[in-house]
């Protein structure tokens, strides 16, 4: 058992994965599961050192939770795992944990690292289970909303469509991004009107439907769409401001309005 | 104001529904309105009156029954009737009377759970169920699906109105928790059904004052944070003119 772990280990690195990716997508999840446990059994230390390991991705640590959670590996475990541990927690217990004091701190970068973490090793996994895309959510919603991580704007823009692409729930993620609350954003969106796949092309005009030429249905070309549109943002952007309406309120809701000119003067933005 | 047909109703209208009662309420709000409030005939005014009620009923049928409160990833249906989507969404099946499956919400209420928009959306097509013959409600709406306020049937005529000039029982309000606790997203807001005389319905808080549901809201906002839920201006309302139209 324990030469196959290491083989697993030698294989792993030369293809500059962690060992648990490896057997996950070379052997499946179950093959993982079980080469963990067997880990654990033989020497804990180092199975902790083969979960800290850079290199693990958020897809393979969720697949491992339910395991981690019966041993008592836990306090081995990197900071960075242990808060995505207690994410989990709170969300799937709704518990009061360490997780809410600590975004209360908006200085955690170890926290904020963790999100990043999930998300960019997660999110090209997606659909992997309703909990692990609620958990995705969740570091995307914490980054964008309370860290105000800017940087994650077109990797969440991209989970979006590619989600509503195969018919997932999307609401959470759109909230959270249109939340970071800057109309820049609204770029990322209408780069879609020009996607070749047409569910991304509804989602985009159905999400910047409270822009006027959008709304009013007349152009059917999408190229020229995509202009008409870009044209308004580059005109309007300067001028608008986020009113948090979401589909929670309204199946039309309008995340930004253009500020009317009386509001720009007294506003010093004329 | 009210006019119908173009003219001011006899004043044994206003007088018609006793006092106290939810049609005497709407009544009074829009007789001492200085807004017009313009009806084609009797008949369309009474059936607005009837499906306004009929939207009260729904809702404190709804809060006394064991629907749920449920977010997307977990909501749940009775699949004899509805088909869960990926999205969480409950879509009726092809095979089952529509009429039949909204009212399976209020009959095995166990078996559903989902989030507060939702909710309002299953109020408006029960009370439009109670209010349109069945099999006319089964003509108008052959496949509902339910997910909160996206895919509605353009039939019911759900508006949404910024500036309301009145707040009308049986409107849909929001109240909207802006620093809400991004782990809890659901908890961002709560559509709610205006019952009158100062009660509210909200899926997942159940029925009470304003004060009440958003002292529950300030429950999920972020830690530390000290910025209010409110009840926001706009209302949500079905469509009682064009469903008037239609019955």
């Amino acid at each position: 058992m324990k030469e196959v772990f290491t083989m697993y280990n030698s294989k792993a690195n030369l293809s500059n994965s962690s060992c648990f990716d490896y057997v996950r997508k070379t052997h499946g999840t179950d093959s993982m599961a079980a080469a963990f446990c067997r880990s654990i059994k033989a020497n804990s230390v180092k199975a902790a050192v083969a979960l800290n390991n850079d290199s693990l991705s958020f897809t393979s640590f969720f697949s491992l939770m339910d395991e981690i959670k019966k041993s008592d590996i836990y306090p081995l475990l990197s900071k960075c795992l242990q808060h995505a541990l207690e994410i989990w927690e709170t969300i799937d217990k709704k518990e009061d944990t360490y997780v809410r004091h600590v975004l209360k701190d908006r200085d955690s970068d170890t926290f904020h690292c963790t999100c990043k973490w999930m998300l960019e090793t997660g999110y090209s996994d997606d659909g992997l289970s309703p909990e692990f895309d609620k958990l995705l959510d969740s570091a995307a919603i914490i980054l964008l909303k309370s860290f105000k991580d800017n940087s994650v704007l077109p990797m969440v823009a991209e989970l979006i469509f590619a989600r509503h692409r195969r018919g997932g729930f999307i609401f959470n993620l759109v909230w959270g991004f249109f939340e970071y609350g800057d109309p820049q954003s609204l770029y990322l969106i209408a780069s879609k009107l020009r996607s070749n796949h047409w569910d991304d092309v509804e989602l985009a005009k159905r999400l910047l439907n409270f822009i006027p030429v959008v709304r009013s249905g007349l152009s059917t070309d999408c190229d020229t769409l995509y202009l008409q549109v870009i044209a308004w943002l580059r005109s309007n952007i300067p001028f608008m401001e986020y009113t948090g309406e979401s589909c929670q309120q309204s199946s039309n809701p309008v995340p930004y309005v253009v500020l009317s000119a009386k509001k720009r003067y007294l506003e010093g933005l004329t | 104001m009210i006019t119908i047909s173009g003219s001011v109703p006899d004043p044994s209208l206003l007088l018609k529904y006793p006092p106290g009662s939810v049609k005497r309420l709407i009544t009074d709000i829009l007789h001492s309105s200085s807004k017009e409030y313009g009806y084609r005939s009797l008949k369309e005014f009474e059936f607005e009156l009837q499906l306004r009620d009929s939207i009260i009923h729904a809702s404190i049928d709804l809060f006394r029954s064991r629907f749920s409160f449920k977010d997307f990833h977990d909501s749940i249906c009775n699949e004899k009737y509805w088909e869960r989507t990926d999205e969480g969404g409950f879509l009726s099946h092809a095979h089952v009377k529509p009429y039949d499956a909204i009212n399976d919400i209020y009959i095995n209420s166990y078996m559903y759970g989902t989030e507060c928009a939702t909710a309002i959306v299953v109020v408006y097509y029960k009370a439009v169920a109670d209010t349109f013959p069945e099999q006319r409600f089964n003509e108008l709406f052959p496949r509902i699906y339910l997910m909160d306020w996206q895919y509605t049937n353009n039939r019911l005529g759900i508006t949404l109105d910024r500036r309301p000039h009145d707040y009308l029982p049986g409107d849909c309000r929001y109240f909207k928790n802006p620093d809400v606790d991004p782990l809890t997203p659901q908890w961002q807001g709560e559509n709610v059904i205006d019952l009158g005389f100062g009660n509210y319905y909200g899926h997942g808080i159940g029925i009470a004052r304003p004060e009440i549901i958003i002292e529950a809201l300030n429950q999920h906002r972020s830690p530390g944070s000290e910025t209010s839920a409110y009840l926001m201006d706009m209302v949500t309302q079905l469509g009682f003119k064009q469903l008037a139209a239609l019955i």
